[in-house]
């Protein structure tokens, strides 16, 4: 699949700009060029970054346009954290490198002075052209409207800065108004690979990328950035009541994942070294914990429940009850989680609302794994969801 | 063959011919041959709540109406239940060709129904029917046997993502859908 999805995407090459001594002796410490994988997404802000990189290292510098897993014969690898997670949970990422560049929002493309409100009165040969891959297929499912059949996917960057209608990074939009698409940003991190051929030049890419070469189409300290502050004061869980992991997840994961009382109390997940951690509890294939608040959640402006989530953006489903025995009513389900960051905490997190589950109350929270990924073939010791703390932003006064 | 006994039939004995009426010739063979049965009732045949979950299975997957492709897609399966964690049952569904982990089931099995995480990611696997389908749903069905059979999921639901393509590398390529009312059947083959 890769192969053929290589030859299809020519791999641009952004400097065959060997221009004095120093690149080439610079080019023959490794095998060829620098190699940057990275999907359509980030192309058109890495494009240019690679070439001053180029300019001011002599270091030839090569991009690879296309899912970033598998990442190939790849030296740096970037892509939002939904497309990475099977990387950062194995051995291939050297995750002392890992950088965070910035948010790209999704936008809808519209023709200029459209009337239109949505998409839903799209004319019958009208299709809405959306991103391919795997941060399309999400950005689909989450984007509300989309009348079924209206939509195609494509990863030609030429057709979808073209397209009349179009759900897309905001880097590749075309000439159209663009309209918010509700639609969480992507989030873009880079990594040298542990299996880089050009370890060192990789380094100082990155270096590149986190000083002033950093790339200028990236948002940086965007609106998912920031954690919303907690109305009142913000317990955490206390008591796990309930929990299941399938008995292949106990077995492969880690031993120190499978632990439930992970997920009490205020986020605290480090990370060890390469996949291994302390203080959270991996969620396996559709795991779950259940947790008692000891304080009521309200239903109150913005979001009232918040999950810390450490590795990615592996996503979570949320139940909220008032009982401890239920009934368990869905507020939301399969949120990519880890997007929100707050500093000096190292998991990320996402938000929830009661109302989206139509409560008005609840202590009880049932947390279960949304990545649902097999067991079997998972090649971790922390498959699954890892839940670092469940926190109550609206609490019952 | 030689030493076996050879089985009498009732009908050719004429001594019987003569003295009875054909019909009840007949009744009275049905009643000595129920009672050669011993007193056995009927085979069951109603469903009963619960059974184990284990065997060769089919597992039959509904897209949701919503869905903009609507099926079925089936796949042979290998389930086994295996033993308790805590007081909790699991049952593991796997894939009965190819790469089992392709499709894999992982139920906790509790008051008589499997609830899990159903999840074919990466580059799908081909139903029965030929298309290449990707899935990742959380699960949930009444188990049922009958008589002494194994347990079933006569009618199961499941919330989540399912896909469709023409290849590997074309997962939603021939349309995608996430909702909350697909259903799915795990019967035995």
């Amino acid at each position: 699949m890769t192969l053929r999805r290589s030859a299809l995407l020519w791999p641009l090459a952004i400097a065959a700009l060997l221009v004095d001594g120093s690149a080439r002796e610079a080019a023959s410490a490794g095998a060829g060029p620098l190699r940057v994988r990275a999907s359509e997404a980030f192309a058109p802000c890495l494009e240019p970054a690679l070439v001053a990189f180029t300019r001011e290292t002599g270091l030839p510098a090569v991009l690879d346009v296309g899912e970033p897993d598998p990442p190939g014969e790849a030296d740096v690898v970037v892509g939002d954290g939904a497309e990475l997670t099977r990387l950062l949970e194995g051995p291939a990422i050297d995750y002392t490198t890992t950088l965070d560049l910035g948010t790209i929002p999704w936008v809808l493309v519209v023709p200029p002075y459209s009337e239109q409100a949505d998409v839903s009165a799209l004319d019958a040969a009208d299709r809405v052209l959306v991103l391919g891959g795997r941060v399309g297929r999400d950005a689909l499912v989450a984007f509300k409207g989309m009348p079924a059949a209206r939509s195609r996917f494509s990863r030609d960057r030429g057709e979808l800065r073209q397209a009349r209608y179009a759900l897309v990074p905001r880097s590749l939009a075309g000439a159209g108004e663009q309209r918010p698409a509700g639609v969480r940003p992507l989030a873009a991190s880079a990594s040298a690979l542990n299996t880089a051929s050009h370890p060192a030049e990789a380094r100082r890419l990155l270096a590149f990328l986190a000083g002033h070469g950093r790339p200028g189409c990236f948002e940086v300290g965007a609106a998912g950035a920031t954690a919303q502050a907690a109305t009142v004061a913000a317990p955490y869980a206390t008591t796990v009541v309930d929990w299941w992991l399938p008995d292949c997840s106990l077995r492969t994961n880690a031993a120190a994942h499978n632990d439930p009382q992970q997920s009490l109390g205020a986020p605290n997940a480090q990370r060890l070294a390469q996949d291994a951690y302390t203080g959270m509890f991996s969620l396996g294939q559709a795991g779950y914990v259940t947790v008692d608040m000891g304080a009521s959640a309200i239903d109150a402006p913005g979001a009232d429940i918040r999950v810390f989530q450490t590795t990615s953006f592996e996503p979570v489903t949320v139940y909220a009850a008032t009982s401890q025995q239920g009934p368990f009513t869905l507020i939301g389900f399969r949120r990519d989680c880890g997007f929100g960051r707050i500093p000096g905490i190292f998991s990320g997190y996402c938000d929830f609302d009661l109302a989206e589950g139509r409560l008005t109350e609840a202590r009880y929270l049932k947390v279960e794994d949304g990545e649902i990924y097999p067991c079997l073939a998972s090649g971790t010791g922390s498959e699954g969801a890892d839940i670092d703390a469940v926190q109550i932003l609206n609490q019952r006064p | 063959m030689a030493n076996q006994t050879p089985i009498p039939k009732l009908n050719h004995t004429p001594r019987f011919r003569r003295l009875l009426p054909t019909g009840l010739t007949i009744v009275l063979a049905v009643a000595l041959s129920a009672a050669s049965c011993g007193d056995d009732p009927a085979p069951p045949t109603d469903p009963l709540p619960g059974g184990t979950v284990s065997g060769r299975y089919t597992l039959q997957f509904r897209p949701s109406a919503s869905c903009a492709f609507r099926g079925p897609y089936t796949f042979p399966m290998t389930a086994a239940t295996y033993a308790a964690v805590g007081a909790r049952q699991g049952t593991q569904v796997v894939l009965d060709a190819g790469t089992p982990a392709s499709l894999e089931a992982e139920f906790l099995y509790v008051s008589n129904t499997l609830r899990g995480g159903v999840g074919a990611p990466g580059t799908g696997v081909v139903a029965n029917e030929g298309t290449r389908f990707w899935i990742r749903v959380i699960a949930t069905g009444p188990v049922t046997h009958v008589g002494t059979g194994p347990g079933e999921v006569t009618a199961g639901t499941a919330v989540g993502y399912v896909a469709i393509g023409a290849s590997a590398d074309d997962e939603g390529g021939l349309g995608l859908c996430s909702a909350v009312d697909h259903t799915f059947t795990l019967r035995t083959r």
